[in-house]
């Protein structure tokens, strides 16, 4: 704000911003609506959106500029730099104003103030803040107040009068009227462009040529809505300034609320000089006009009333038109010399003051002088005509004293006081004769006169009675026709009725036609109303997708940022933990590892997480519902599974979804090149479901599979799902108590079916009881809720997941795996630990070593195929693999998690912390695609012959031995009941005796 | 001081709140909609007991009727069980009769039975009086106490109650009836801390 000119600009400087800007506002230029008229909080939607460099201004912006007191701050701390050199050699800065590309500024009306009236006001767009700053005259050095453009959206209203427009900022709407409709479309659009290419400037930051190639980008969208309307000529740009003048003194027009403005402006344009006419001469005028003009008027500038006091008027001389008088006579005279005199000094001002405007404005100059010489010679044109009628009145007054001057000699001549007194006597008699003549002239005339009027009454009413018979002629005539009409449709239409329908039909149908008339109007104002909303739509869409972009990234920085903190972290706990387990430290510094790795574990990983990230919060469940971080109760374990959630976390963070783009591009490849649900088996399809299904086809190829599974039993009961359902209505499986007792129990932390009034829970219901229908035998089972769950997850169709269910438990599953005593899944245990000690025989040494049964873990993994035993991306993509090749990938993966995790196994040398580790490591598993890979390039080869016999051989083992246990059971309640009195003896006294 | 680990299993129909228990005992806490147990789920609990630390090693089983036959591997080896009825079902008492038949028949001999009725919160609902189930868990010698999970009512009384059955230090003899050809637990044992 250095070296500004105006004083009252400077002392603005010494106000603090905070204290200007709450301050209560009053409305002058206030826009249109009671929406306008609040006031905005300071913390603006702006302050959000830009940049900080934008946010020192935000105070100004956000109250509003129109307040009385904010006059006194005129510009910006940072004002337009360009601004401040104009004002300082004494130029109109409105004019000289030097902005890159072309300046887009213009007299505009605008609606505001108390009486929400029409002002004329000089609009300038500036590029740097995207503000249309608007000044009372283009003269101006302050403005009035501002627009923000930055967030503004732009459009017209339909009825309003032509040519207005609204410009909606955050803080208000204001209300413009260009001087027509292209004016106003040529602003829009002008608007809308600068407003690009502000944002384009804020976003990009280098932006080097934003006038052209943005220029040019926005021309080429303009075709799609209107055509980029072209500058209309003179009314809008610098040019406008000088063509267009508003009329300075329009009271109207002051604002009412800026005084100081208004003083200020006048003010500068004093100092400025300002060349043009009016000015001068109002200077002028001034200094000579007392004799004519009050004090009042002395100070007013209007041009108009200027000219007035100048010229001579013609009346004046008029006035003394009697031969005798004098004076009056002499007066225009007088006026006349003293014209020329005042004229002359006119001259000689208008010289000087020519000489020292010459330099800066030599046209105008000579367009003045010009102009100037005019008026110089019709001032003396108006001279020449007021002497000839002196001229005129002079020879009257000449023959006048002839005449008396004749009748005197007369007298003169007479001789003797006889005859002269004859002479008079005749004289009067003849007076006296002429008087009765002309008395009686007059009476005569007076009664021609009075006749006249008579007759002239009399034709006056027979004109008008000529004029009434020929009127009702005209409406006979009228009738007649009509009535022939009439006649002449009645002789083509028989029925009457319609005839005079028809009358009637005529006058609606003008109606009609004229209402026609005002909607195509209308139409063709929606239409281009239309275009240009939806040029305004495209506009803002795209400055959306902008932002949205920009945030997107952020996010992705961010995620990146957490990401390596999670890590770091993670990193650091390690440490501690490899402290905790260093026997060699002394006691004290054993103190501080505890206490770190307390103050560590003390800060809820979820809660601080989500505080810390936006991220986090969007990422809480993953897209089918379930938590993507799992909770860790293990007493023990608290650092080891801190760390772990910390490493899933980093993990998920880095390859949200990275990871999946290339295999995304293999499915749609794949799927495109078939016809939807015609998937065949083959080789490349079972590698691609090993590699996993993307979200955004799993649904798909799993009904594929699922239909594909189950095809001969859905072919032989078309309507079977229907079917059960309504079975197990009307008599329900005894195993049904069991189902209504487990639904509110599955996958609760999942946030479909952790709402007990869930859409998802009914479903599941339905699914589960239908399918104790389906498969009396099994009925139910604890674990098939949760295969169910996870199939209308995927599938989301009732019937899809129910078949899923049938698919995995009927068709997939050996049989008995869910029935009576699960014998087919014990046995499978059994083989899973052939395969551990072929397969793993460091970490099979190691579980007998420390008597690790691993069956009582990995049993129910089987039972439910890892429904919540892995995160369930990775849950998903087992499945996606055992839908399609069964069992077999449920040993392949589990003897890969093992795999995954031996060496952390096989530093665990405590029965208890074993167990406790295996009971949930397989929630930590971060790299889904090393466990997959293991589990299909590692774990090779796996022939299902072999599975099949082992699977075989044990069964028949455990069956065995079930029923060695059936008998010993038999034996002892035949023999319990002999002992059992007895029994409860020894009991009762062991308890005795020991207590 | 000296650490005991006392495996300790729950037996006990479904729903009765075993799983509930336990997570009341270890976490202090409680959830409504805690998933039916598939299988068995470890948890540990350490408490101080005179001058032991007992460090519980719970195996909290499955309850629907065919997980049963999977119990054995949980049971065997094990220095007490629990056996959880829910008071508000009648059936869950019945179940918990052959639960204790079933351990007389092939559990561990010294093995201390705590029988639970859980839910006791829910008394104006209640089906299996107190004094019968207290009668006829004297009458087997056994634990017993009315807990509820819901509202944290004696639930560590219930393992406090064990533990002072645990007779101290003394040395078990390794059980022999077993009906399933697993590997074998080692017997409740002790060692030294530091
Ligand atoms: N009112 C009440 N409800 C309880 C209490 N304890 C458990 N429940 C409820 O009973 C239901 C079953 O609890 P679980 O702990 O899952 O029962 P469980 O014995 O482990 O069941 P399974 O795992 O299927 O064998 C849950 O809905 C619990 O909320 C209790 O003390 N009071
Ligand atoms: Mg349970």
């Amino acid at each position: 704000m250095e070296g500004t000119g105006s004083p009252i600009a400077a002392l603005s400087q010494s106000l603090p911003p905070q204290e200007v800007g709450p301050t209560p506002v009053n409305e002058e230029e206030g826009g249109g609506g009671g929406a306008d008229q609040s006031p905005t909080p300071l913390a603006s939607f702006e302050d959000e959106t830009t940049s900080s460099s934008f946010s020192s201004f935000s105070s100004f912006s956000s109250s509003d500029v129109d307040q009385p007191l904010q006059t006194e701050s005129p510009s910006p701390p940072e004002p337009q730099p360009d601004r401040t050199d104009s004002t300082s050699d004494g130029e109109p800065c409105a004019r000289s104003w030097a902005a890159p590309g072309p300046k887009l500024c213009g007299y505009l009306d605008k609606r505001g103030g108390p009486l929400r009236a029409w002002k004329r006001r000089w609009f300038v767009y500036e590029e740097k803040k995207s503000q249309l700053f608007y000044y009372r005259t283009s003269q101006d050095v302050t403005p009035l107040g501002r627009l923000n453009l930055g967030s503004a959206t732009f459009t017209f209203p339909l009825k309003g009068e032509e040519g207005s427009f609204h410009i909606q900022t955050p803080e208000r709407t204001y209300i413009l009227k260009a001087i027509n409709q292209e004016t106003m479309m040529y602003w829009l659009q002008q608007l809308q462009m600068r407003r690009w290419q502000y944002r384009e400037l804020l976003s990009g930051g280098a932006v080097s040529q934003p006038a052209s190639s943005d220029t040019t980008n926005n021309n080429n969208n303009f075709k799609d809505f209107l055509p980029m309307v072209k500058s209309p000529q003179g009314l809008v740009g610098e040019e406008a300034a000088s063509q267009a003048p508003p009329p300075r003194t329009g009271l109207a027009n002051m604002s009412i609320k800026h005084p100081l403005i208004e003083f200020q402006n006048s003010f500068h344009n004093l100092l400025a000089k300002h060349s043009s006419q009016e000015f001068s001469q109002s200077v002028f005028h001034v200094e000579s006009a007392p004799p004519w003009t009050p004090p009042s008027q002395a100070a007013d500038m209007s041009p108009t009333l200027q000219t007035s006091p100048i010229f001579p008027t013609p009346s004046t001389p008029s006035t003394p038109s009697l031969p005798l008088a004098e004076p009056a006579g002499q007066r225009p005279l007088e006026d006349g010399r003293k014209s020329p005199a005042v004229l002359n000094t006119l001259n000689s001002r208008r010289s000087k003051s020519r000489g020292t405007m010459s330099n800066i404005r030599r046209e105008t100059s000579s367009a003045d002088r010009i102009s100037r010489l005019q008026q110089e010679k019709d001032m003396l044109g108006e001279e020449v005509k007021s002497q000839k009628e002196l001229v005129w009145l002079l020879h009257k007054a000449l023959e006048a004293s002839q005449l008396e001057k004749r009748t005197c000699a007369e007298f003169l001549a007479a001789e003797g006081e006889q005859q002269r007194l004859e002479v008079l006597r005749h004289r009067e008699r003849q007076a006296a004769d002429l008087r009765s003549r002309l008395d009686d002239l007059k009476t005569q005339t007076e009664g021609l006169r009075r006749s006249l009027a008579e007759r002239d009454s009399q034709v006056a009413d027979l004109q008008e009675n000529v004029d009434m018979l020929t009127e009702k002629n005209h409406a006979k005539q009228e009738v007649i026709l009509k009535i022939s009409d009439q006649l002449a449709t009645c002789m083509a239409n028989p029925q009457r009725k319609v005839s005079t329908s028809i009358g009637l039909q005529a006058q609606t149908c003008s109606l009609l036609q004229e209402e026609n008339e005002n909607l195509k109007d209308d139409i063709a104002a929606y239409k281009m109303q239309n275009k240009f909303l939806n040029s305004e739509i495209y506009q803002l869409t795209k400055l959306w997708r902008k932002s949205s972009e920009q945030e997107k990234s952020l996010m992705v920085k961010c995620a990146y940022l957490e990401a390596s903190s999670c890590q770091k972290e993670s990193r650091y706990l390690g440490v501690l933990q490899r402290l905790q387990e260093n026997k060699t430290l002394d006691p004290a510094q054993r103190g501080v590892v505890r206490k770190l790795i307390e103050d560590a574990l003390q800060g809820d990983l979820t809660t601080s997480v989500k505080q810390a990230s936006l991220s986090y919060t969007l990422l809480d469940h993953d897209d089918y519902g379930f938590k993507i971080l799992p909770d860790y109760e293990a007493e023990d374990m608290k650092l080891l599974a801190k760390i772990q959630a910390l490493e899933i976390r980093s993990h998920n963070l880095l390859y949200q979804d990275a990871g999946d783009r290339p295999l995304l591009g293999r499915w749609s490849q794949y799927l495109a090149s078939r016809s939807d649900g015609e998937l065949c088996p083959s080789p490349e399809l079972k590698n691609l479901l090993r590699a996993g299904i993307p979200r955004e086809y799993r649904q798909q190829v799993w009904r594929w599979i699922v239909r594909a599974r189950t095809l001969t039993i859905r072919e032989q009961h078309p309507n079977r799902y229907k079917q059960l359902c309504d079975k197990s209505l009307t008599s329900p499986h005894p195993a049904s108590r069991q189902i209504l007792l487990d639904l509110h129990r599955t996958l609760t932390t999942n946030k479909h079916f952790s709402a007990p009034s869930s859409p998802a829970l009914q479903k599941l219901q339905r699914i589960l009881l239908a399918f104790s229908w389906q498969n009396p035998t099994i009925g139910y089972c604890q674990g098939l809720n949760r295969l169910a769950a996870v199939s209308l997850l995927v599938l989301q169709d009732e019937e899809d997941a129910f078949w899923c269910l049938v698919a995995v438990v009927e068709v997939i599953m050996p049989l008995d795996y869910y029935t009576k005593n699960l014998v087919a899944s014990q046995a499978d245990q059994r083989v899973l630990k052939d395969f551990m000690a072929e397969k793993l025989p460091r970490l099979t040494a190691h579980f007998e070593e420390h008597t690790i049964d691993v069956s009582l873990i990995t049993f129910n993994w089987f039972l439910v195929g890892f429904v919540e035993n892995l995160p369930s991306d990775l849950l998903l993509r087992v499945w996606d693999a055992f839908l399609y090749e069964g069992t077999k990938v449920l040993f392949r993966y589990t003897l890969a998690l093992f795999k995954y995790k031996e060496e952390d196994i096989l530093k665990i040398h405590d029965n208890v912390e074993i167990y406790q580790y295996l009971r949930f490591f397989t929630k930590t598993v971060t790299d889904g695609r090393k466990l997959t890979s293991i589990a299909f390039t590692m774990m090779n080869p796996f022939p299902g012959k072999i599975l099949r016999n082992r699977r075989a051989l044990h069964l028949e083992r455990l069956q065995g031995e079930l029923r060695e246990l059936e008998e010993q059971q038999k034996e002892f309640i035949s023999g319990s009941v002999v002992r059992k009195d007895k029994d409860l003896d020894t009991l009762l006294s062991e308890d005795e005796e020991e207590l | 001081m000296a650490i005991r680990e006392l495996k300790v299993c729950l037996l006990g129909d479904t729903g009765v709140g075993k799983s509930s228990i336990v997570c009341r005992f270890v976490q202090d806490h409680f959830d409504h909609n805690i998933s039916p147990t598939i299988g068995a789920s470890f948890l540990t609990k350490t408490v101080p007991f005179g001058h032991e630390l007992h460090k519980f090693l719970i195996w909290d089983t499955a309850g629907q009727e065919r997980f049963h036959s999977l119990a054995p591997m949980y049971y065997r080896g094990s220095a007490a069980a629990v056996i959880v009825y829910d008071i508000t079902k009648l059936d869950s008492f019945q179940t918990l009769k052959k639960w204790v038949k079933e351990l007389k028949e092939h559990g561990p001999e010294d093995i201390v039975v705590a029988i639970a009725g859980n839910k006791n919160d829910l008394g104006d609902i209640r089906e299996v009086p107190m004094k019968e189930a207290k009668e006829f868990a004297e009458s087997i010698a056994a634990i017993f106490i009315e807990t509820s999970a819901r509202n944290a009512v004696n639930v560590e009384e219930l393992f406090q109650k064990i533990s002072k059955q645990i007779p101290p230090l003394q040395n078990p003899e390794v059980e022999s009836n077993e009906s399933f050809k697993l590997t074998q637990q080692p017997p409740p044992s002790t060692r030294r801390c530091c």
